[in-house]
């Protein structure tokens, strides 16, 4: 699934000179993995943030921040590096729209009812879909995604890295920031939560 | 592909559990493939965007910009010393003697930076310029 820097070779003409072609080499092999792996980190970060446009976001930002960080490591560490990096940008942009809806909830305090008003009610519905994703949510791929999007944090993270993406229990430890015994009791609670609330379309 | 295929192995779980947790997983992966094109370009481009940023790329993308300026400028700079040349291969610029189709065509042709392959060798362009002014002269 992954490549290697070792699997590419690049002869530059012109440019020449070994550093170039390292350099080149390395582009073109982080370009194989960031394209294998965006889409499915798309795809995490829109079932937690629930908003296509902060999943972009979210995703392009990680991308950045680990090319920046991890790029010299060893290609086979960069799955569980990139995805701790994605998880802990998720983890930052559900905290700043908390702070953010508590903020706005706070100065729209109504004047007339002396009622707060509900900060969740205020902001901008989340799970604002289109029509085509709206009724994408009647079949099972919708309720599977509704339903994995409603998991515990710790719980989602570990269903997505270990169903999804495919990591083994280290790698999805390491990603998570927890050790391989957490990852297996969040996994298997997650498979149980979501069993029970998708019997009917999956069993 | 290996670490899809051990999902679930590595957790004892059932295989009822495993059974479910491989489907669940397919249906998502599934539904990352499906992604429309107006996305995939963003995600492209965002790439893009995070490999400039990788640890020596820029630098590179420097090197690559500095030729990528040089190597049109000196296709213009060999073209127009090789139209002087030609002009001037009498001795004294032609007054009154209009320049022939010929001529406005080979200007054309050396004006052409994307056909580098028009100037490799420009002794020969010379030689045959020379040629068809003696002939029309």
């Amino acid at each position: 699934m992954y490549c290697s820097n070792n699997d590419l070779t690049m002869d530059y003409d012109g440019l020449g000179g070994a550093q170039e072609d390292r350099a080149l080499n390395e582009r073109l092999a982080m370009d194989r993995f960031l394209a294998d792996v965006e889409r499915r980190a798309l795809r995490i970060a829109d079932i937690a943030v629930r908003n296509s446009d902060d999943a972009l976001d979210i995703v392009q930002d990680s991308m950045i921040r680990f090319v920046r960080s991890y790029a010299k490591k060893p290609a086979d560490e960069w799955p569980p590096l990139f995805f701790r990096v994605l998880r802990n940008r998720i983890i930052d942009h559900q905290r700043s729209q908390t702070v953010r809806n508590r903020v706005f909830g706070w100065f729209s305090k109504s004047p007339d009812t002396d009622e707060p008003n509900d900060p969740g009610a205020m902001a901008p519905d989340p799970a604002m879909r289109s029509p085509e994703q709206q009724s994408g949510l009647d079949d099972a791929m919708g309720a599977l995604e509704q339903a994995v999007g409603e998991l515990p944090e710790r719980q989602r993270q570990a269903f997505l890295l270990r169903a999804m993406e495919g990591l083994d229990v280290a790698a999805t430890a390491a990603a998570m920031g927890c050790s391989d015994g957490s990852v297996k009791q969040h996994y298997h609670r997650a498979l149980r939560s979501l069993r029970a609330t998708l019997g009917d379309h999956w069993s | 592909m290996t670490q899809r295929q051990n999902s679930g192995q590595d957790d004892e779980l059932a295989p009822d559990e495993e059974a479910f947790a491989r489907r669940a997983g397919e249906k998502l992966r599934d539904s990352s493939d499906a992604l429309d094109a107006a996305t995939l370009s963003r995600l492209n481009r965002a790439r893009q965007r995070a490999l400039d940023e990788m640890p020596g790329q820029r630098d590179l993308g420097q090197r690559d910009k500095g030729v990528g300026w040089m190597v049109p400028a000196g296709v213009a700079a060999a073209a127009a010393i090789v139209v002087v040349g030609v002009w001037q291969s009498d001795g004294t610029p032609s007054e009154g003697a209009p320049a022939t189709a010929e001529q406005f065509e080979d200007f054309e042709l050396l004006l052409d930076d994307g056909d580098l392959e028009m100037i490799e060798d420009l002794e020969f362009f010379a030689w045959l310029a020379t040629e068809d002014l003696e002939a029309a002269g």
